[in-house]
């Protein structure tokens, strides 16, 4: 045999290579608990806070939409708006100052109704629309079915004057929108995202 | 590129029912060729429909 300690050199490297592999794979695996982290068997705090938590990352589901947690990225037209709401004191006082308003005008009073037309649906249902008269509160009604829904025309014209896309479609008011035009002539259709919002007795609202 | 979308925008418009309004210009591109292109938005109210019109409202009666 040329070298009489070939053998024994192939063992002992081979034994190294294998405990320098068995510690880096303990050393990437899972952290273990240390003591303070370790749950509690009394409470069990500590272990079902960590499992809310990696259950909650990266779902978006309707309790954590409720509780105001992510539901789209911020930059998505259909992400719930964390606007203020109205009150029941300021529901009233707007409707004081619009009984002493002209009839159908676009007064603050009334943009303001329109605007939270949800949460005036809702108050006028159990109260009643007092102190409104009868020409007021049936002008009042209409805006408020009006405001349901909203027609929305999108057009992207090319710098030739030709539509190369078109989109109409009826949507709701306040809710987000991913809508398909039906064709597109020589490119390549786009999704149009969008949210529309009643802004006034006349004017519509939109980011797209 | 199938799962996959790029943006433009974001637009905000505030507009009078039955107006067109021009929101500007924007390259389109689908990856061979490229146009400039503007958007143009109209925004109106939908008629309302009587069959959807909400309970609550019946105390406006």
């Amino acid at each position: 045999m040329r070298y009489p300690f070939q053998w024994l050199l192939f063992t002992v490297s081979g034994a190294c290579i294998l405990s320098c592999w068995t510690m880096l794979s303990a050393d990437s695996g899972p952290p273990k608990a240390s003591p303070q982290e370790a749950p509690s068997k009394a409470t069990g705090q500590a272990e079902s806070g960590k499992v809310a938590s990696s259950e909650n990352s990266g779902k978006f589901s309707a309790e954590a939409v409720d509780a105001g947690g992510p539901q789209c990225s911020a930059g998505c037209a259909a992400a719930p708006s964390a606007g203020r709401t109205i009150s029941d004191t300021e529901i009233v006082a707007h409707l004081t100052r619009l009984a002493g308003e002209e009839t159908g005008s676009a007064t603050p009073s009334m943009e303001t109704l329109l605007f939270y037309r949800k949460e005036v649906v809702n108050w006028v249902g159990v109260h009643g629309t007092t102190p409104l008269d009868e020409a007021r509160a049936e002008f009042l009604k209409k805006e408020l079915e009006r405001g349901m829904r909203a027609r929305v025309h999108f057009r992207i014209v090319d710098s030739e004057g030709a539509c190369r896309i078109e989109l109409e479609a009826e949507v709701p008011i306040g809710e987000k929108q991913h809508l398909h035009p039906a064709a597109a002539i020589d490119v390549t259709p786009p999704e149009f995202s969008f949210t529309v919002r009643r802004v006034g007795l006349h004017h519509l609202w939109t980011r797209l | 590129m199938e799962g996959r979308h790029f943006g433009v925008g974001p637009w905000f418009t505030v507009q009078k029912e039955q107006e067109w309004k021009n929101l500007g210009k924007f390259l389109m591109s689908n990856g061979s060729r490229s146009i400039w292109a503007r958007l143009e938005v109209r925004l109106d109210f939908a008629a309302p429909n009587i069959d959807g019109i909400p309970v609550q409202l019946s105390k406006f009666e």
